[in-house]
């Protein structure tokens, strides 16, 4: 499967040749960074001791996982900690100025007229009550910089939004946030970010709320703007890919240390810590590992494919919404036709408002299509409500995107891995319990979680947990709803491994609902493309990501960061 | 005071109003073990300690006053008329020369009790209201919130005022006439918090496995609302004590001689500048009573919070 | 701009519908349950020792007279047409209208209501926001501590605490009467507390919650300094549920002017239900309970009007826009 490193382009190859320039006066200089939260009495550390430099007109990434102390390094650059967090030692120097320990009245000149902050949550970083523009001007205002005369004020905002990348910025200024959508809402806190033209930009995960395609367009419009003013960039994500294709030096950190720091090509094409070699074999990318055992295809067993009915068949199946306020209903799911084969994974992939969710809900019954069939196993349930479809439940079961949400609180984990059994009734008390064992160690857990509640547990360890509650009634299809998508990268791989263990030992058919086209060609048989409720395309992973059909599906796979790991480990 | 209903709403409701967000980023593995600390933890919070104290101090007055009580409530001794607090007569007596204290402590048992059955009824009719309102919704939502707005609209003292004209003075009838008044407020949070965990993720995947609605509401939905319903029980039962002693103030309880909370109070309005101890003391002693009360509420709903 | 207008009409007029639908309701649930009164009303009416002197002549004349003698469904129907036509009946005990009775108290009342809702909100907004506002954590935890212990005090006891400082100790305000200013301060200041206390606390939570907001990070990421941060953001968006708690304030300050009215001996609404029901004067405590209903659905009204200025979200909703208003409204109770 190699073959696929070949057919990425590599957007980031050029970042790369040009950054070995060589450093000059540095903006911001880290040295020695402490940093603990907590009470005054239980302080708990978040930095050990964090160093780092960014040159001007340099472009630094931060890498970690979450808990690595990378946003708190962030925060502490422009002095908002969050409540109980608190320098303890170090120094952050800022074009020559000390800014630990600085007065707060000094430091409020800095903050937005030297320093700007893009946010990670474009969705709620923008005060709801009040308009666009007086949210920009106001970026202006606190530093003297806003025009005097009412109407050149107006027009100051509208330059900015309009060079943020906002088409439409005379409207946009005069509109509230909640009227915009995440992509524009993230231009307008860009906008706010650079008006004052700050020397150093910290972008704190400022794209992962987006979807793909829109993540690309931001960080190019990011990255156009600040080399257009020179403005250093202090880049935060978790994602390896976008550090590799934007940054010109990375900074790896985990658990408030950093590991490893170098020039990307360095860090990426000959990581020398343990970590990075780890975080970078787990980061998905078009390149990675795939996972699905191919022995498994039942299309590709040699032989009459005709016999082999499919486990579920969804033909023309459709599903619309009426929204509050408009009077055109939205059609999310607009005649999709697929099938699934025992044992195999179906993927489908799509960006937010795709109709990839509502479509997995109408096959798990959870909504009520419109229109269409879905024979499951040789049933057409499609026409089955209320308490009749309760035991078809048994055949299919579903994991969900959020390992906090789905599990109920108030159970242990037995009690919540049991639980379906004990729905349908098929087993006694002490049956439950041994069952229960059972399946805790298959997903690769110790017995003794199982008298905790889901709040004692990690993440990973309550998807494990949603994992082996699906697999308890021995189903023939689990329906994975982003079931990886709130995860750390490493975990997220883990995971990864346990579906096709899985698979491989049970022959269970996933439906597996992702926006994240690197996770998908780890883990399906077969791919389908969504868009506004529309199938763009299906087939083979294979095919799907060698040679797309449709230009929606070449954008999206165009918008893969990361592209530029492929090529730093490929050199 | 009824005034207040919505602060419980909205303090019961936000110690519940995500738990998805309060729920830590990275869970700590040691929480379960961290009960036992949260037990101590009272230890080191004075308040608490003051306030339980309180609570059964008073309970105890409720269930044994002859044991407390010094005199008779009801016996008047023409020879101590409107005596100053003193050693022998803790609060004073009042123009009939009765210990103040006494009637106080035999007023104890009335006033609980009445106010324990007014939250009963609003708590019991207000949580079916809500339940109903909460998992069935749509049209039996609407109606249902419809007839909470209209109890909503007579303010609970207007209420219990308008019931008493009905029935007639005496302490069930402004017991009925408050809890009803509550039933409002109840149902509200009652709503709201089934409403939560009915669009919850836990009990969508409880329904992909294919539970039933009687199920889900009986295993899912009722444990997890009753926490704030009983805190808003607790934060209930103070505005029921507070109501009704206005409502026993204002003359509409247990007629006299009988003692009742707000109707001591009442009593000394005419000696205020004379005999300064009548209504003080006792007034003195249902606010002590309504903080103490309101600060363990609180105490429960912070501990469920976290 | 055209379709803005109608969707505005229709929202006011949708409003304006619900507020006559509770007050309706309200009308009739009074009704059913005075009509439960154990005796006869013509006793009561005839006054004297329980009416127990009068014939049966004079009984049947007062039934007449009263319309006690015609179906119960009649005489609700006839309540009702009254109170539509602004006739509320006539007074057992005064033997005069109903309606022009509580006019004339209605003017004291109100002023008193309103000199303790001003007091309330100044009180409430001032504590609620250096809760919040001040660095100092000693002054803040003290003044957390202080919203619940207003809210836990006897009304009837602070009214006579009041006056036993102010009026008979330091004699700075009048014991009683209701003439002047003066004569409204301490019984305005004793049904204030507990509105105070109220406000503090909501407006102390929303502000923290507006606090842990992005937007006030994006704000302080500005340059904005803690004044206008505290202004232009965070307090602008605590406004909305501590509006929601006015309403249900309003009301209750009228509610408790029985208690406060008949302690500093005012004349006004409170004290005329609290008599009308110590005497079980019927009319009379259904047109001042009807009153108080309608003072909590004006106010609701005027609120639900207010509420779209405040929050611009609430300005694009085209249909079903109470539907999402009173969703937006159990949210702002949950917050």
């Amino acid at each position: 499967m190699n073959d696929a490193d070949t057919h990425v382009a590599t957007p980031g190859a050029t970042t790369i040749a040009t950054s070995v320039a060589p450093v000059l006066a540095p903006v911001l200089t880290i040295e020695d960074l402490r940093v603990s939260y907590g009470t005054p009495r239980h302080r708990m550390p978040a930095l050990n001791g964090v160093s780092l430099e960014i040159g001007a007109g340099q472009t630094v990434a931060v890498v970690g996982e979450s808990g690595s102390g990378k946003s708190t390094t962030a925060h502490s650059t422009i002095a908002l900690l969050p409540p109980g967090g608190r320098i303890d030692h170090g120094s952050i120097r800022f074009e020559g100025r000390e800014l630990v320990g600085m007065h707060d009245a000094e430091m409020r000149d800095i903050r937005g007229a030297r320093i700007g902050l893009i946010p990670q949550d474009p969705m709620s970083s923008l005060n709801p009550v009040t308009r666009i523009s007086v949210q920009v001007k106001e970026a202006l205002k606190v530093h003297g910089l806003l025009e005097r005369d009412r109407r050149a004020g107006n027009a100051q905002a509208i330059e900015l939004l309009r060079s943020a990348g906002l088409e439409n910025a005379e409207r946009v200024a005069a509109q509230y946030p909640h009227q915009l959508s995440g992509g524009m809402r993230q231009r307008v806190l860009i906008a706010i970010a650079l008006a004052c033209r700050p020397s150093l930009v910290i972008a704190d995960e400022p794209t992962s709320a987006l979807d793909v395609t829109v993540q690309r367009r931001i960080l190019d419009h990011i990255e156009r703007l600040t080399r257009e003013s020179g403005a250093s960039v202090l880049l935060i994500t978790h994602d390896l890919g976008v550090a590799a294709d934007r940054a010109d030096h990375i900074v790896v950190m985990n658990h408030g240390e950093v590991v490893e720091r170098g020039t990307t090509d360095e860090v990426l094409g000959s990581p020398r810590d343990a970590y990075t070699r780890k975080l970078l074999a787990a980061a998905p990318s078009l390149s990675s590992e795939v996972l699905f055992s191919a022995v498994r295809r039942p299309v590709s067993a040699a032989g009459d494919s005709a016999e082999l009915k499919p486990l579920l068949s969804v033909d023309t199946l459709r599903k619309t919404f009426r929204v509050p306020g408009d009077d055109a209903d939205l059609v999310a799911v607009n005649d999709v036709t697929f099938d699934i084969a025992h044992g195999e994974t179906l993927a489908i992939v799509g960006e937010s408002g795709s109709g990839k969710s509502t479509t997995a809900r109408l096959v798990l019954k959870l909504e009520e299509a419109d229109s269409g069939s879905i024979v499951l196993d040789g049933t057409d349930i499609s026409r089955i409500t209320g308490a009749a479809i309760r035991p078809f439940r048994r055949q299919m079961q579903m994991v969900y995107q959020n390992p906090y949400g789905s599990l109920s609180p108030h159970l242990t984990v037995g009690e919540l891995i049991t639980e379906p059994l004990r729905i349908h009734h098929l087993a006694s008390r002490a049956e439950r319990n041994s069952i229960a064992s059972d399946l805790i160690e298959q997903v690769s857990l110790s017995t003794g979680l199982l008298d905790r509640r889901p709040s004692e547990l990690s993440g990973g360890q309550r998807q494990r947990v949603a994992i082996a509650r699906a697999l308890a009634l021995e189903p023939q299809l689990i329906v994975c709803d982003e079931a990886v998508s709130a995860l750390d990268v490493s975990v997220q791989a883990q995971i990864l491994d346990l579906l096709a263990r899985i698979q491989a030992e049970r022959n269970v058919a996933f439906l597996f609902i992702s926006h994240d086209l690197a996770v998908v060609r780890q883990i399906a048989h077969r791919v389908l493309v969504m868009k506004n409720g529309c199938v763009v395309e299906q087939g083979d992973t294979a095919t799907i990501f060698d040679s797309p059909q449709a230009e929606y599906t070449r954008d999206l796979l165009h918008a893969i960061p990361g592209g530029s790991i492929t090529a730093a480990s490929a050199a | 005071m009824s005034t207040l209903q919505t602060i419980q709403e909205i303090e019961t409701s936000v110690g519940t109003a995500n738990p998805v967000a309060t729920a830590p980023a990275r869970a700590d593995p040691g929480a379960g073990r961290h009960r036992l600390g949260q037990l101590a933890s009272i230890g080191r919070k004075p308040g608490m300690i003051v306030s339980a104290l309180v609570l059964l101090i008073v309970i105890l007055w409720a269930i044994l006053p002859s044991v407390f009580a010094p005199y008779d409530p009801l016996r008047a001794n023409v020879s101590d008329l409107l005596k100053a607090p003193s050693a022998a007569h803790l609060f004073g007596t009042d123009q009939l020369g009765r210990d103040i204290y006494s009637r106080m402590v035999f007023g104890t048992q009335l006033s609980l009790v009445t106010s324990f059955v007014a939250v009963a009824i609003g708590l019991f009719f207000g949580s079916l209201i809500g339940l109903f309102a909460g998992y069935l919704g749509r049209h039996t939502d609407a109606v249902l919130m419809r007839v909470v707005d209209v109890i909503l609209a007579i303010p609970m003292l207007v209420l219990a005022m308008t019931i008493v004209t009905a029935l007639g003075f005496g302490s069930v009838q402004l017991a009925i006439g408050v809890g009803i008044g509550m039933i409002g407020s109840v149902a509200r949070v009652m709503r709201s918090e089934v409403m939560r965990v009915r669009h919850s993720m836990f009990v969508d995947a409880e329904r992909s496995m294919g539970a039933g609605t009687i199920y889900i509401v009986f295993r899912h939905v009722l444990p997890s609302a009753v926490g704030p319903v009983l805190v808003l029980a607790v934060l209930d039962f103070v505005q029921a004590i507070l109501a009704i002693a206005a409502l026993s103030f204002l003359g509409f309880g247990a007629p006299p001689p009988a003692p009742e909370w707000g109707a001591i109070v009442s009593a000394g309005q005419p000696y205020l500048s004379t005999a300064w101890w009548i209504s003080t003391l006792p007034g003195l002693t249902i606010a002590v009573f309504a903080v103490c009360v309101n600060r363990i509420a609180r105490e429960l709903q912070e501990r469920r919070t976290r | 701009m055209e379709t803005l207008k109608s969707v505005a009409r229709s929202y006011i007029v949708r409003r304006i519908g619900l507020a006559l639908l509770v007050m309706w309701a309200a009308f009739t649930i009074v009704f059913i349950i005075l009509y439960l009164v154990p005796g006869d009303p013509a006793r009561l009416i005839a006054g004297g020792d329980g009416g127990m002197t009068a014939t049966p002549d004079q009984l049947a004349e007062i039934n007449r007279q009263y319309g006690f003698d015609q179906p119960i469904f009649v005489q609700y129907l006839r309540a009702l047409g009254g109170v539509l036509t602004g006739n509320l009946g006539t007074s057992y005990q005064m033997k005069q209208p109903v309606t022009t009775i509580l006019a004339a108290e209605f003017g004291s009342t109100f002023a008193l209501a309103m000199f303790a809702l001003a007091v309330a909100v100044i009180i409430g907004f001032i504590v609620g926001s250096a809760t919040v506002f001040t660095r100092s954590r000693m002054l803040s935890k003290m003044l957390d501590a202080i919203p619940p212990l207003g809210a836990s005090l006897p009304t009837f006891w602070v009214g006579l605490m009041l006056m036993q400082f102010f009026s008979f100790g330091l004699h700075w305000f009048p014991s009683s009467g209701d003439k002047g200013f003066n004569s409204l301060v301490l019984p305005g200041v004793t049904m204030a507390i507990a509105g105070a206390a109220l406000i503090a606390q909501v407006l102390a939570r929303s502000l923290r919650t507006s606090y842990a907001e992005s937007f006030v990070e994006i704000a302080k990421a500005k340059g904005a300094g803690r004044v206008r941060v505290f202004s232009a953001h965070a307090l602008r968006n605590a406004l909305l549920p501590t509006l929601t708690v006015l309403g249900i304030m309003v009301a209750n300050l009228f509610a408790y002017s029985t208690v406060s009215e008949m302690i500093f001996s005012r004349n006004g609404l409170g004290l005329s239900l609290d008599k009308a029901v110590q005497t079980k004067d019927i009319p009379m405590v259904e047109g001042a309970v009807l009153i108080i209903a309608g003072v909590y659905v004006v106010t609701n009204l005027i609120i639900d009007l207010i509420y779209p200025l405040v929050d611009p979200r609430l300005k694009s909703l085209k249909r079903r826009s109470s539907r999402v208003l009173s969703s937006v409204r159990e949210e702002t109770v949950a917050v």
